[in-house]
């Protein structure tokens, strides 16, 4: 099976139509080829202290129930994306009426640590043995701390190669964009590696952040283009 | 969040001469800041060109730095896909709750049909089904129902011949394997006695749907379901 929908788009619809007709195994195919990237859509959203496995089994059930809800088969990408975004956001306000006070903006990497199976809660340098897991559980954690619209083309990016093709049907926009996005984020967290390990930040590439100031302002130290962090 | 943000960065795609540009007026370095990374990322995800290449082995040429940008770019997107893999694994083990769901919903109808005035309205509403539908596949004598080489001599025979012509009618969808536990009762010799209900999920096309309600006097009366769905399809 084709995971991630090179194919061409006629045959991810027909099977997403059968599965509105009621076909069991064409759901299950749906689910199958799609249930990676809704990961990573769930991985660049969800909140903090909300385990992947429950929202996963929450998009899951949501398909199987809602399948009929979709109106256009060849649009059953975007729409799974739009029941993993909505998935994640309910997890977030439940997660705010039950305790708003572990809501907060800083993430760590033991954020990350909490959703890879079988790793133990607790700091990452616990759980996490080799160093490129660790490196890659801290650059993970940075990529979701990137501003919206930015950590998620990042981390389709990183399921399992998805191309910039691929990862444009699902977010519904141009390929140009989805691959400026994508270099754009990687020099983002690249600075924010910098800036976290005490070295000079990069180049600045002028995208604000959540609060508005931009790369420019943060690093007020001068930096030529292209220079060495 | 700045507009420039929530617009399409689309410029062109393949060549390293048109890379996609920016705002003129963003902070001075940036563009060309933003063309580096570019080439780079179309490097590291195997989407370059030879024009591409061309363009950052000129770079190369004047800024020999870049060669280590790529090979630190090149480690940390490994880094983060293995990172994401490890996350994302987990998905492979998500099976889809189609059971679970299709009983829970059945069950819910079920539980709304009883609720309407038991079991005696929901033989109406089957019966608003049944006699005004088309081509439901009940109705007609014993011999019909029972598909050619099949010998029916007890009642599972007899519900199995049920399903296999249903299916092949495309009016039975499926059997759903979780029977309902009505009640059991100890028998005199040490067995049970249990009553349970079986469930098929099948499918009809009527002219027209009634549901049962009540006139003024609280009288139940069959009510025509205009232009709704009731349920979401399974």
């Amino acid at each position: 099976m084709d995971e991630f929908g090179t194919e061409p788009d006629i045959l991810g619809a027909q099977r997403a139509a059968a599965a509105m007709r009621g076909s069991t195994d064409a759901l299950r195919e749906v689910w199958q080829q799609h249930r990676r990237w809704i990961a990573g859509v769930l991985l660049a959203h969800k909140p903090r202290d909300v385990d992947l496995e429950d929202l996963l089994q929450d998009v899951a059930l949501s398909l199987v129930k809602r399948i009929g809800d979709l109106r256009d088969p060849a649009a059953v990408r975007p729409w799974l994306r739009q029941v993993a975004l909505n998935a994640a956001r309910a997890s977030g306000r439940r997660q705010q009426v039950r305790a708003p006070e572990r809501l907060g903006l800083k993430l760590d990497a033991g954020d990350v640590a909490s959703s890879i199976p079988g790793a133990p809660s607790g700091s990452i340098v616990d759980s996490i043995s080799t160093e490129g897991r660790e490196e890659g559980a801290r650059l993970l954690a940075m990529a979701r701390r990137l501003p919206e619209g930015y950590a998620e083309p990042l981390i389709l990016r990183s399921v399992r190669g998805m191309s910039y093709r691929e990862i444009g049907r699902v977010l519904d926009m141009p390929e140009t964009t989805v691959e400026t996005r994508i270099a754009r984020a990687r020099r983002m967290v690249r600075e924010m590696v910098a800036l976290d390990s005490g070295l000079k930040p990069l180049a600045r590439i002028g995208v604000e952040n959540e609060a508005g100031q931009t790369r420019a302002q943060l690093d007020q130290t001068p930096t030529p283009t292209g220079g060495e962090p | 969040m700045s507009n420039d943000m929530n617009t399409p960065e689309n410029p062109g795609h393949s060549m390293a001469g048109n890379l996609p540009q920016p705002a003129s007026d963003r902070a001075g370095g940036a563009v060309a800041s933003l063309d580096r990374d570019i080439l780079i990322s179309r490097i590291i995800d195997g989407e370059a060109t030879p024009e591409d290449w061309a363009a950052f082995k000129a770079l190369a040429a004047r800024e020999p730095s870049v060669w280590r940008d790529l090979a630190e770019c090149q480690q940390d997107h490994a880094d983060l896909s293995a990172a994401v893999a490890d996350a994302t694994r987990l998905a492979d083990s998500i099976d889809l709750p189609v059971e679970e769901a299709r009983s829970e919903q059945l069950s819910r109808r079920f539980g709304r049909a009883m609720s309407w005035g038991g079991w005696a309205a929901a033989a109406v509403v089957a019966l608003a089904f049944t006699t005004r539908g088309n081509n439901t596949g009940l109705g007609g004598n014993q011999a019909s129902l029972v598909p050619a080489g099949i010998t029916v001599s007890t009642p599972d025979q007899a519900y199995d011949a049920y399903l296999q012509l249903g299916r092949e009618q495309d009016r039975v969808v499926e059997e759903v394997p979780t029977r309902i536990l009505v009640e059991t009762r100890a028998l005199q010799d040490g067995s049970f006695e249990v009553r349970y209900i079986r469930q098929i999920l099948e499918r009809i096309t009527v002219p027209s749907l009634y549901e049962l309600g009540e006139d003024e006097a609280g009288r139940p009366v069959p009510i025509r379901v205009r232009g709704m769905v009731i349920e979401p399809p399974l």
